[in-house]
């Protein structure tokens, strides 16, 4: 029960059970209209984050997408600066001037409203990265098929620069199932195409996502070149918060990673704890984030639209 | 600029002598290795290698993200983006990240890249080689857009565009790409209008070869000109001219632009909201026509602005009521 494996698997079962409640708390204010934006939630995603930053070093870099909140704490982000700039709050990550999409923040740096949008950006930031530090670029199947997906994996199979592309394959874009958006098979086969190091995994499963990271980053951190990693997981909530389409209850990384750990002697009434301590936590979090931070001030829009030359 | 530079050899000294100061400096475009279809980055790829002068393939979209990515690591990226046009296909990149990443960020991330493109007509090259967008990109906010229309103004612009910690848009105009000629006042900051020639009836603000044709054309008329060169398309900084329309009362502004009005509307709008109480008469806006920049030779040269253009908007500027009237 106590042997190495399990302890592992406890502290990454505890990292996404924070992840998850994080979400389910975001999803508690969408519901009852207590927060306001477009809000799209990486449920289904917590087995990424917490296996990818786990091989992450402090001078990596990543960058985000379309789903971003899980990424952004699991980069190590206080989760109240996250529900502050949620919620449009003065005390936010970003002031309340970026909200649920487009987070900044310093490991990883950003998330985007633009599908694809920060792909690219992955591969120029990774151009200019000391030997031995990579970028990830974290994107979503619904990227694959817009064309910066393909102009990044050349230029940075060109330029041959630490890249780790890291597509989060939930079958869906927007309200449409893969199928529908492509003729194209898995998304690993781009990477023979581009002549890159590419493998898939199963990202419901934690040790699956650690060890394909691990693979992939090696080549990557050596100085090779780019590698593409494709994780299949769920989307576990629609399209949006607020809408009602496609949503699926299979392929939760949670009970993927209870059911192993039950395999492994833990009680599953201590998982349950667990799962209860978060969900408690996280609606504290939205309360108190709600009720006690300030809103953010129009007065600093202006000094916000450029940055201050040196004098 | 004694040594008499053209444009674009101006820019690239200004190019050259930011990577020599500073190593972050980076550029990336099609082509850049071997100079670019206009020398532009000739040479700079011997001094200071491919690492730092990186050709890319024909993906303005992703290498402008590229560009975006390095600056947000701490690069200073220039980007050659070869035409106005092209930075359509890079529009998302341009507007949705680099502009508003100080913003978005709460002023955590600044985007200091500089991007550079050439823009106007006269060509015979047809509707994708020929658009002035600028005055689009002026609306864009967090933006800035610099237009020089000298070499030395170009070398004072490049310079000021590595110094400034935005997104700098630097605009060349086709026309004056290997042109030697200077403007008077030639020197002053590239972040203002600047007057290329005094005078009390009617003020004149023109930008690129219009500043040029303009400073010809006054010459000869009877009408005392102010002629004052714009310089910075974004942020629009104004002061001097509505100084100077205190004066004189009348403005007539000149601009090559795609989209007719975008950018000099923009202005009027700014002076009609500052000055609107010395006017004598409704600002007159030349503009290109609202087509797209067609091929052929008869039709482009029909599209271009020319001398006449100007000297028409000045007389009718001064001409009195009662005259306009009777004709």
């Amino acid at each position: 029960m106590s042997d190495e494996r399990t302890e592992r698997l406890l502290a990454f079962h505890r990292e996404m059970s924070r992840l998850r409640a994080f979400e389910e708390a975001v999803a508690l204010g969408a519901r009852d209209e207590r927060l306001p934006g477009l809000l799209h939630l990486g449920m289904g995603g917590e087995a990424v984050a917490a296996g990818l930053f786990n091989r992450l070093r402090p001078a990596d870099r990543v960058y985000s997408a379309h789903r971003p909140h899980q990424h952004f704490l699991a980069g190590g982000v206080d989760p109240r600066l996250v529900m502050a700039e949620l919620a449009g709050k003065d005390s936010g990550l970003c002031h309340g001037r970026a909200g649920t999409m487009h987070l900044m923040s310093e490991q990883v740096v950003m998330g985007t409203g633009i599908v694809g949008g920060t792909i690219s950006l992955a591969v120029g930031h990774a151009a200019i990265q000391a030997p031995g530090d990579v970028v990830v670029a974290l994107f979503g199947d619904g990227a694959v098929q817009a064309g910066t997906f393909h102009e990044s994996m050349n230029l940075a199979a060109l330029w041959k620069v630490p890249t780790l592309f890291l597509c989060e394959n939930n079958g869906w874009a927007e309200f449409s199932s893969r199928d529908e958006h492509t003729t194209v098979g898995g998304v690993v086969r781009y990477g023979d195409l581009y002549g890159i190091p590419a493998i898939e995994v199963d990202g419901t499963n934690v040790e699956a996502v650690v060890a394909g990271v691990e693979e992939m980053l090696a080549p990557v951190r050596a100085g090779e070149g780019p590698a593409l990693l494709e994780c299949h997981i769920a989307r576990m909530r629609p399209h949006y918060e607020g809408d009602f389409r496609e949503q699926n209850e299979e392929g939760d990384p949670l009970l993927a990673i209870e059911a192993t750990l039950e395999g492994l002697g833990v009680l599953a009434d201590d998982l349950g704890r667990t799962r209860e301590e978060d969900l408690a936590w996280g609606r504290e979090l939205l309360d108190s984030v709600l009720a006690e931070e300030p809103a953010a001030d129009p007065a600093q829009d202006r000094e916000f639209l450029y940055a201050e030359p040196p004098v | 600029m004694s040594l008499g530079s053209n444009l674009v050899q101006a820019a690239r000294t200004a190019l050259g002598e930011a990577m020599s100061a500073d190593e972050r400096v980076v550029v990336i475009g099609e082509d850049v290795v071997a100079g670019g279809p206009f020398t532009l980055t000739r040479g700079l790829a011997d001094r200071h290698g491919t690492e730092r002068v990186r050709n890319t393939p024909i993906c303005e979209y992703s290498f402008t993200g590229a560009g975006v990515g390095m600056a947000l690591g701490g690069g200073r990226p220039f980007i050659d983006l070869m035409f106005d046009d092209f930075i359509t296909v890079a529009s998302d990149q341009l507007f949705n990240n680099a502009a508003k990443i100080n913003f978005m960020s709460g002023g955590r991330y600044s985007v200091p890249m500089v991007i550079w493109t050439i823009a106007g007509a006269g060509t015979r090259w047809g509707a994708h080689h020929s658009q002035h967008l600028e005055g689009w990109f002026g609306q864009v906010p967090g933006l800035k857009v610099l237009a020089p229309s000298s070499p030395a103004m170009m070398k004072a612009s490049v310079a000021a565009a590595f110094a400034d910690p935005n997104p700098v848009v630097l605009v060349a105009d086709r026309d004056l790409l290997f042109s030697r000629a200077s403007l008077p006042a030639d020197g002053s900051s590239p972040w203002r209008p600047r007057v290329l020639r005094p005078g009390t009836d009617v003020t004149l603000l023109t930008s690129g070869r219009l500043s040029h044709l303009a400073l010809e054309v006054v010459e000869d008329l009877d009408v005392s000109i102010e002629l004052i060169d714009l310089q910075v398309i974004a942020p629009l900084e104004l002061d001097l001219v509505i100084e100077s329309v205190a004066r004189t009362s009348r403005l007539a502004i000149a601009h090559d632009e795609a989209a007719p009005g975008a950018l000099s509307s923009m202005i009027a709008r700014a002076v009609y909201d500052a000055a609107f109480w010395h006017l004598d008469a409704p600002i007159a806006v030349v503009t290109s026509p609202g087509t797209p920049v067609p091929a052929a030779a008869s039709l482009e040269d029909a599209y271009m602005l020319g001398a006449a253009d100007i000297v028409n908007a000045v007389r009718g500027l001064v001409t009195p009521f009662e005259k306009e009237v009777a004709a």
